[in-house]
Parts: structure tokens; C-alpha cells; sequence
């Protein structure tokens, strides 16, 4: 019967279909994040291994209100034409999208240090990379419990 | 659509030359992420404002790319260097590429 064949042929698809999913969750690795923040950043790092040191990242433990998190990311710079930060990544590695935002400094800013208001979608980690002028990558992460998350609708 | 004012505030107008001026900007914007439906279920498209610097006297002293995660009428805070008198100016650019421009001014001495 044709209705029959076609019937199995779509129960095999669905089967097909379970499997990638749950075989994708299982060999995915525990840290990977849900979202691009990963990808973003090796892209600004090009690859290089970020050592956790001279960052700091200011955001409450607890916000109540994901809409609009405050955020202050400060890095120890003599801020000089010798030596500075050019630029900081920020990235939320559960929020449907990873980035958050791109900072560009130079030794006009005077001091690398930035604030401003972000959303959270969720409980989930935020993570400040700074490059300096000579290519070296530092960075550190917190992680914010979110109440009601920053996503609306 | 109305021209949008942003409030500016330097933490002072005059400075040494050294000085580490610290500028707080607010400006009003949806800052719609694009991942949001309408009441019928339609997508709202996505508009933020994606872009922001800030000169002083012509000379770049911070700059800024935003994603969809920065909050609905954005709050900016940084600090720069005092070198040289001249007017400060900020500059915040939308995805469908209108700038919402405001001015401040210092005094180095």
C-alpha cells in the first residue's frame, strides 16, 4: 500500500531526525555555549589562549531585571603609545545572540573603562576579553542570576 | 521622526591638561533586537542603534560597537584624556544609518 510505505518513510524520518538531535546533545561538549559567543570570541583572540588576569568585570550576582543589567568593564593599562588597550569583547554565552559589544580604546581614552546596561536572557555567564596593542589577549567572566530575563514577548 | 536629543554630561567642563575627563551619555532608542514578534505574531524587524564614538576636538577617544544585547535607550559612561580644548561630540549611528549626534565642549588649561 502505498499510504503505508509512505507512513514508514516519514516514521524513519523522524527517526533519523530524533537521533541527530540527541546524539548532537550528547557529543557536544558540557562548556560549549548554546549560542556564538564561543566563535566570537576565537575571532577576536585569533586563537590565542587568553589568560585570566588584569580584566575586571562589574555586574550584580543577582538581576532582578534582565532588560537592563548595569555593566562596568575596567582593564589595567598604563594606557601609554607603548602600551594600551585597543579593544574589549563582551559576549553572554546564553542569550540567543553572543555579542553584547565591541569597545575600541586608545591612549586618548586615558583609562580603559567602560559602563553600560545589557540584557540577560537568563542565568548565564558574561565575558570580557581585552586585546592590548601588542596582540596579548586577558579576560575573565562572571556569571548573573537572572530573575526575568531581558528577552521580551 | 523626531530628532532625538541625547543628555551628555561631562564630570567637569574645564580641566588640566592630564586630566582624566569621565562623560556619561543617555540617549532615547527602542533598541529592537529583531528577535521579537508583534501581537499578530509577526517579526519586528530589527533596529538598534549598532555604532558609537566619541571625539574630542576632531581626534577619536572611544568608540563602540553595539549587538542586540545592550539595553533599550542606551547608557554609555567612559572616560578620556584631556590634551586639548574643543568640542566633544558623540555620535550614535542606526542600523538604517541616521546618527543621532550631540555636543559637549572642554576647556583644557
Amino acid at each position: 500500500m502505498p499510504f503505508a510505505l509512505h507512513r514508514r518513510g516519514l516514521l524513519k524520518v523522524a527517526l533519523g531526525a530524533a537521533a541527530a538531535v540527541t546524539s548532537g546533545g550528547v557529543c557536544a561538549p558540557a562548556f560549549a555555549a548554546k549560542n556564538d559567543a564561543e566563535d566570537l570570541i576565537k575571532r577576536f583572540t585569533g586563537g590565542r589562549d587568553a589568560v585570566e588576569a588584569r580584566v575586571r568585570l562589574d555586574l550584580p550576582e543577582i538581576a532582578e531585571n534582565g532588560n537592563t543589567v548595569p555593566m562596568t568593564v575596567s582593564v589595567e593599562s598604563p594606557m601609554t603609545e607603548e602600551s594600551y588597550v585597543s579593544d574589549v569583547l563582551v559576549v553572554a554565552d546564553g542569550n540567543p545572540r553572543g555579542g553584547v559589544a565591541t569597545f575600541h580604546f586608545s591612549p586618548a581614552s586615558g583609562v580603559a573603562e567602560v559602563n553600560t546596561r545589557i540584557r540577560l536572557a537568563e542565568t548565564e555567564n558574561v565575558i570580557a576579553i581585552a586585546r592590548m596593542n601588542d596582540g596579548s589577549v586577558f579576560r575573565t567572566s562572571k556569571q548573573v542570576k537572572v530573575t526575568i530575563g531581558g528577552c521580551g514577548g | 521622526m523626531a530628532e532625538i536629543k541625547p543628555r551628555i554630561k561631562l564630570d567637569k567642563k574645564q580641566a588640566s591638561k592630564g586630566d582624566i575627563v569621565e562623560v556619561k551619555a543617555l540617549v532615547s532608542h527602542v533598541m529592537e533586537t529583531g528577535l521579537r514578534k508583534d501581537a499578530n505574531g509577526n517579526p519586528i524587524p530589527r533596529k538598534i542603534l549598532n555604532n558609537f564614538t566619541c571625539t574630542v576636538n576632531g581626534k577619536q577617544v572611544f568608540s563602540a560597537d553595539f549587538e542586540t544585547a545592550i539595553s533599550a535607550n542606551p547608557y554609555i559612561q567612559f572616560k578620556f584624556r584631556a590634551e586639548e580644548s574643543g568640542p566633544v561630540v558623540l555620535t550614535w549611528t542606526d542600523d538604517d544609518g541616521t546618527r543621532i549626534v550631540g555636543q559637549e565642549s572642554i576647556t583644557v588649561t
